[in-house]
């Protein structure tokens, strides 16, 4: 974990379709040493997924296109991408299913409103999970 | 059902004439029993007859015959004696005896003569004659030497005295024949008398002895003749009685008197199973109807219940046509329903115009309260004003109808008809009853299942808009969560300097603005929270959850609002407790968040807020107090803190904002949680929230 931001950042896959949470939590994460690859929907998340294999995805619940839920499945199910570590963002703490989501494969879940540097520490606390 | 009505009086007639009657039975027998006595009688008196006969022969002839003979000998002995007498002493004197005799020997043989010809046939006459004779001879010899008398020679000679000897002899020998003859027949006579006297008494008791017999024969026939049948008849009744209807007597045996009661029996078992055919198919009816009554209170579907009912009469009644139609009324749903007999076809949809008749029918019937039978259209006179129902009904065939209107305590809303095309019927009490009681019934159940309707479908569209405010109150709450994501995000970036240092107004700005964006958070989950409540999906998603760090969390958050308050936040946890609990951490922090909020809210600037966590005495759980030094709560309120949207007296007149959710909330998640929660207060001094929460399963270590 010492090589420079610039050439082995860490990659950060954002998927969230309210422009602003995308920007905050962009910034945030940018701010926190990763390179981040923010979409605005599913289908553009998937796409982005296998082509550049992020270290982990930040995948929103809620989005048009393909859910975050159905996200986590189909990257799970797929060689080149299951292993990505996946923290979704959710609006509902109680509807959204957490067992559902969790049995999907996603490492963590914030939900809404959340602290950024909270977020922040999630994610870290995956990567390293993951032993990155 | 028709059954003929027998009369039984005929029969009576010239019963008592009848031969084979009981009356003659007895009749014979006892004419038999008469004749039986009198040929006893006769046969009784006929030996006594013959009897007495001989007796009276003996009494009437032989014995004085025999005596009148013995006093002739005597007579004729005394003559001898004198004419002995004279022949030696040749005195008158001697001959007194003889003279004396001379004619009492033939008056004593006279006598025996009479008294045999008294007995009429008899043998001894000639004997007599002859003894007689011989009497006169021995007499007359003496007769001419006594009469040449006394004192003359005329002494009686030897040869005449020998000549007297032999014919006296010869008196003697006729009189030894003659009195053997009439000693021996008397003899013979008494002997007679004692045998028949002998027999008479067997010959009687047998007699009687067999008429005995024969009476008994006779009258054990006439009995077993009259109680045989009756016996039978008897048992057939009894097996009638019994409940055997089939019984039949024989018409046939016996006297007369046993076949006309046979026959009436008869006649009474056919009509009892003519009216038991009657009254099972009564009890038929009555099954049918109950099975319509009941068949109406299992459904709660007017269509479903109207069916029933014409096809339930139509068959129950056997009629042609039933028809039922419900108008236009807020009390039912209109409904038209029909039922017809198999071969006929169903009558055309009702015409406004028809409808509006029947409807007016409906209502003079319903005000009058009662039901129309008509039994032929034909001779019906309907009442004015009335007629166009029927008249409708007559042009469609209609022959016999029953016409019920159907309606509740405020007027008619239905009418039922039942018809029979073609032919004229006649309609029962009971018929017309059932219609009556079923047309109230469907009503009833019309009304009732209507009233249900309409009060489930109000319900529903309650229910509806009920879900669509839970909806729309979680749906409005997820969409201020998304801004609020961006405004408490970038504010905390902007806090902790990721856009470089802030001038120090700034800052101070911004920590009002963070204050605020943490009120409008809480206020959210507030709403959300409550709208899950009430949509009963609040979900308990327990894990291991220690209250220290939960309570350290709040107390964090809290503190800005503390500060801007000028209120002193406290957290005071005793050192070393184990305070993990089984819980919704995050639902714990709402409830911690909502009591601190509170206090802050309601206590003064330069007041205090402490909260206090440890295990609680007995082990099982965990007491966290907050406790405040507010404007108190009136102890009368204590009951309704914990319902939603109520505010105490005190915070509403001290315009101190809130929604009234938050200690609802906490109440709810608290009780959810296994726990309790307890205030004590004092106005103007302060409050003081007790919650306790069970351990739960922690000390087993769940996740």
């Amino acid at each position: 974990m010492t090589e420079s931001p610039s050439s082995t950042a860490r990659v950060a896959l954002v998927a969230e379709d309210d422009r602003d949470i995308r920007e905050l939590v962009t910034a945030k994460l940018t701010s926190a040493g990763f390179e981040v690859i923010a979409v605005s929907d599913g289908n553009a998340a998937l796409a982005m997924a296998r082509e550049r294999s992020p270290d982990v995805a930040l995948l929103d619940v809620m989005m048009p296109g393909l859910s975050g839920l159905e996200l986590v499945t189909m990257l799970r199910s797929d060689s080149r991408t299951s292993s990505i570590p996946v923290i979704l963002l959710t609006a509902k703490s109680q509807e959204f299913d957490v067992e559902a989501g969790l049995a999907h494969g996603a490492a963590d879940y914030v939900v809404k409103p959340f602290s950024p540097r909270e977020l922040v520490q999630r994610v870290n606390a995956v990567l390293s999970q993951a032993g990155m | 059902m028709t059954y003929r009505d027998r009369t039984l009086g005929s029969e009576r007639v010239g019963l008592l004439a009848r031969r084979d009657s009981v009356t003659g039975r007895l009749r014979r027998l006892v004419w038999s029993m008469l004749l039986l006595l009198l040929l006893v009688g006769v046969a009784g008196l006929v030996e006594v007859d013959i009897a007495t006969g001989q007796v009276g022969k003996l009494t009437r002839g032989y014995t004085p015959a025999s005596e009148s003979h013995a006093a002739a000998l005597t007579e004729m002995l005394n003559a001898e004696t004198a004419v002995r007498g004279y022949v030696n002493v040749p005195q008158r004197t001697f001959l007194a005896p003889y003279q004396d005799s001379k004619d009492a020997v033939l008056v004593s043989l006279d006598s025996t003569v009479r008294s045999l010809n008294s007995v009429g046939e008899h043998k001894e006459d000639a004997l007599l004659a002859t003894e007689r004779t011989r009497a006169k001879d021995w007499l007359d010899s003496y007769a001419t030497p006594i009469a040449a008398g006394p004192g003359g020679p005329a002494s009686v000679t030897p040869k005449e005295q020998q000549e007297g000897k032999r014919l006296f002899d010869a008196y003697r020998q006729a009189y030894e024949v003659a009195t053997t003859a009439i000693e021996s027949r008397r003899a013979a006579l008494h002997n007679q008398a004692n045998r028949l006297r002998g027999m008479a008494i067997p010959i009687l008791a047998i007699t009687v002895v067999l008429a005995i017999l024969l009476a008994a024969w006779l009258a054990y026939r006439t009995a077993s003749g009259i109680s045989r049948p009756l016996g039978k008849l008897w048992a057939v009744v009894r097996r009638i009685d019994e409940g055997d209807l089939t019984a039949q007597a024989d018409e046939q045996a016996g006297p007369s008197e046993v076949k006309a009661l046979a026959k009436a029996v008869n006649a009474l078992g056919t009509r009892a199973r003519a009216e038991a055919v009657v009254e099972r198919d009564a009890e038929q009816f009555r099954q049918r109807t109950r099975l319509i009554s009941a068949t109406l209170r299992r459904t709660t579907n007017g269509a479903q219940m109207t069916d029933h009912l014409v096809r339930g009469l139509g068959q129950a009644f056997e009629a042609d046509r039933v028809w039922l139609h419900t108008f236009a009324d807020e009390r039912v749903p209109r409904l038209t329903a029909q039922w017809t007999r198999d071969h006929l076809t169903p009558l055309p949809d009702a015409q406004d115009r028809h409808v509006e008749a029947a409807r007016m029918l409906a209502d003079r019937l319903w005000e009058g309260a009662h039901v129309v039978t008509i039994d032929d259209h034909r001779t019906y006179q309907p009442s004015a004003g009335g007629q166009v129902p029927f008249k409708i009904a007559q042009n469609a065939g209609v022959r016999a109808s029953i016409v019920v209107p159907i309606g509740d305590s405020r007027g008619a809303f239905g009418l039922l008809w039942v018809a029979m095309t073609d032919h004229p019927r006649h309609w029962t009490v009971t018929e017309a009853g059932v219609a009556q009681h079923l047309a109230a019934d469907l009503a009833h159940s019309l009304v009732q299942s209507h009233v249900i309707e309409r009060q489930a479908q109000a319900v529903q569209v309650l229910r509806e808009l009920d879900q669509a405010k839970a909806d729309f109150i979680s749906t409005v709450s997820h969409e201020l969560r998304t801004p609020l994501t961006s405004i408490s995000g970038y504010l905390e970036m902007l806090q902790d300097g990721d856009a470089g240092d802030l001038p120090a107004d700034a800052a101070r700005m911004l920590t009002i603005v963070d204050r605020n964006a943490t009120r409008l958070r809480n206020l959210i989950e507030d709403l959300l929270t409550q709208s899950r409540i009430d949509a009963g999906r609040l979900r308990l998603e327990v894990s291991r959850v220690d209250l220290g760090k939960t309570l350290g969390a709040v107390h964090s958050a809290m503190r800005p609002l503390a500060s801007s308050a000028a209120v002193d936040l406290e957290l005071d946890l005793t050192p070393g407790a184990d305070l993990t609990i089984i819980a919704d951490q995050h639902q714990l922090e709402q409830v911690f968040t909502n009591l601190v909020s509170n206090a802050i809210k309601f206590t003064a600037s330069g007041g205090r807020v402490r909260m206090m966590a440890d295990r609680d005495a007995d082990d099982d759980g965990v007491l966290v107090q907050v406790t405040d030094t507010g404007i108190g709560i009136p102890e009368a309120e204590f009951g309704k803190l914990f319902t939603r949207f109520f505010r105490a007296s005190n915070a509403a007149a001290s315009a101190v904002p809130g929604t009234g959710l938050g200690l609802a909330i906490v109440g709810e998640i608290v009780q959810r949680h296994g726990g309790a929660v307890d205030v004590e207060s004092e106005v103007d001094k302060g409050s003081t929230f007790t919650v306790w929460l069970p351990t739960g399963d922690a000390g087993a270590g769940a996740n």
